[in-house]
């Protein structure tokens, strides 16, 4: 602790090279924050909300083609297959289409969006009530309390792909692991497009998560030779597909993430180098007043870990900030339901920063500490 | 007659430039009392830093003995002898080196971190040692605040405040107007006669050796006279 006065004064010795450096290593820490948070949640949709259980089916080229509805009958004979519901996004925009207005909508059958989704708490009222009404809808919690919605509240969603306004009322309001979502009838857009029949996807509830590789090969095998051949996958993976369309989603954002640590590692290296450089003679005359080797290169070291310590923490602060208080997280949660920043993340944002401090200070700090006195000391008599 | 302090016997040094060797101290052999104050003259490149340097146990001979206090520190490790340093040597620079972010309180407090001392009993010492150079109304003063004189007074201060028994000192005077080398050199002078302290300077100028008990020669890497005796300044017949 003794130390600490002397570090921090080194810290501030060059305000404007160690604030950019904070800034270099807060904006890699704030971009990796929000990697390992998606990530998170592509774990987080099956662990908490029973989707190990949960299939997705869907067409084999693309989110934007859709499958007959018949198809839901051959799924439900499936082995192991033990609930069926269609969902279809819709994609509305509410008010206006900004960021905050933005949400995720399916139109869902009412009935069995409950039996694949048993997660969804409702009271048996508020259900029988969204059920029985063609028009009625329900929402999540957390966007009852984002808009300041209230249970007989119309709700008017504009959409720009297909020619519909729906204008629905709200009948109930869920609780659950993601409450980010409004669910209306599916009868209601079928019967103003003229019942089509398509469906985006299938939600399937399955008996058990082992199931999951044989009843996914059996569905896609059914289809296989049909005109709408589909995708089966775990409801974890679609939601990777969905974000990005993507093949190896998690290895795509880990390799970035790595990137981006190696990058900010080397960046902050040529720092600590330029700085440790600098102080030459300084170090040469601490040697000479007896520290050791080992004191001056863990002094050194000291600032580049609290450097990176510091653009960590304003990192995390960023990415808390952003995603949670201003509401750009409820544009990711679209995607990603459980997307938000833990204390893992936080945790885990702050140990990166540290692990780029000592990365980038490690050798920087070793030339220092290992110069001769003499040579440090310049002086030729 | 007072004990002897330091002893040094067959010391050789050179350094190596690519494939060429050169010879900076050529077996020197000298005997420094406790107590004493000597100056260290010669042309540049004469050897007397690398002399001072080696005394002061931050280079090392090529083959020779340092004995310290009975101790050969030619012998040492690196560790051993930063550790010996500490408690040893206090060092007095030409351009007097305090490390620039902290103040003159901080730059004196810098050795005494090495030591077990509490925070209060450094806070003693540092303005013990702050007050024999009489600056104990500038600790809070930065070395860009204080002027050359004055930063000096704060590096000696920095090299007391362990209370070494060796002081050495490489042109300590060089980078200061006539007034401030003075009262540097009435200062190092004190502190030889006050407290005892044995004194090695390195300097150029004949005005500052005039201060020492005695004066050395080195001309390329040989001492003027051998077996360390001394040319004793007019000042002190």
């Amino acid at each position: 602790m003794k130390f600490l006065r002397l570090i921090i004064r080194n810290v501030g010795r060059n305000k404007r090279r160690t604030l950019l450096t904070v800034l270099s290593v807060s904006v890699s820490v704030f971009l990796l924050a929000t990697m390992l948070a998606v990530l998170a949640a592509f774990g987080g949709t099956t662990e908490s909300s029973g989707g190990e259980y949960r299939l997705v089916v869907r067409r084999n080229t693309t989110l934007a083609d859709a499958m007959p509805e018949a198809y839901e009958q051959k799924i439900q004979q499936v082995s192991g297959v033990v609930a069926t519901s269609p969902a279809n996004w819709f994609g509305g925009v509410y008010k206006e289409d900004k960021p905050f207005y933005t949400f995720a909508q399916f139109y869902v059958d009412p009935k069995t969006i409950f039996d694949v989704h048993p997660e969804i708490q409702i009271s048996p009222q508020e259900k029988a009530a969204f059920q029985q009404e063609r028009t009625a809808a329900i929402a999540g919690k957390k966007l009852f309390d984002k808009y300041g919605w209230k249970l007989g509240d119309v709700v008017e969603l504009k959409t720009p792909y297909f020619d519909l306004n729906a204008r629905l009322i709200l009948r109930g309001m869920y609780t659950g692991p993601e409450e980010g979502t409004l669910f209306f009838h599916r009868a209601y857009v079928e019967e103003a497009m003229g019942r089509p029949g398509l469906v985006g996807t299938f939600r399937v509830r399955m008996d058990s998560p082992d199931s999951a590789p044989r009843v996914m090969e059996e569905i896609d095998r059914m289809f296989f030779n049909s005109t709408a051949p589909t995708k089966t996958e775990t409801e974890a993976a679609f939601a990777a597909s969905f974000i990005s369309m993507l093949g190896n989603v998690k290895g795509l954002i880990a390799g970035v993430g790595l990137i981006v640590v190696f990058t900010i590692s080397l960046i902050g290296a040529n720092t600590m180098a330029m700085s440790a450089r600098e102080r030459f003679t300084e170090v040469a005359v601490m040697k000479a007043l007896g520290f050791r080797l080992g004191t001056v290169w863990a002094l050194i070291l000291s600032e580049s870990v609290l450097i990176a310590l510091l653009g960590g923490v304003v990192g995390v602060v960023a990415a808390k900030v952003i995603y949670q208080f201003i509401g750009l997280g409820d544009m990711m949660a679209l995607f990603l339901q459980n997307f938000k920043i833990t204390a893992g993340t936080i945790a885990l944002g702050l140990g990166v920063s540290a692990l780029i401090g000592l990365v980038s200070g490690g050798i920087p700090a070793w030339t220092a500490a290992r110069i001769k006195i003499v040579d440090g000391l310049r002086r030729v008599a | 007659m007072p004990d002897t302090l330091i002893n040094i016997v067959q010391v050789t040094k050179h350094y190596r430039r690519d494939t060429i060797d050169i010879p900076v101290l050529d077996n020197i052999d000298l005997e420094i009392a406790q107590g004493e104050f000597l100056a260290l003259m010669g042309p540049s490149g004469s050897g007397k830093t690398t002399l001072l340097n080696l005394i002061a146990g931050i280079d090392k001979p090529n083959s020779g003995r340092i004995v310290i206090e009975g101790k050969d520190i030619a012998r040492l490790g690196e560790q051993q002898l930063a550790k010996w340093r500490a408690r040893h040597v206090g060092f007095i620079f030409q351009l007097y080196n305090l490390i620039p972010v902290l103040n003159a309180f901080e730059n004196v407090e810098l050795p005494l971190l090495l030591t077990n001392l509490s925070k209060k009993k450094r806070r003693d010492h540092v303005m013990t040692a702050l007050s024999v150079v009489g600056l104990e109304n500038r600790e809070h003063h930065y070395p860009r605040q204080l002027s050359g004189g004055q930063e000096q007074r704060v590096a000696i201060a920095r090299a007391i405040v362990t209370d070494p028994t060796l002081l050495v000192a490489d042109e300590p005077t060089g980078d200061l107007d006539a007034k401030s080398a003075e009262e540097i050199l009435d200062l190092i002078k004190r502190l030889n006669e006050e407290f005892h302290k044995t004194i090695i300077m390195v300097t150029h100028d004949p005005r500052a050796a005039s201060h020492a008990h005695a004066v050395l020669h080195l001309e390329k890497g040989v001492l003027s006279k051998s077996g360390g005796v001394y040319e004793v300044p007019a000042a002190h017949h």
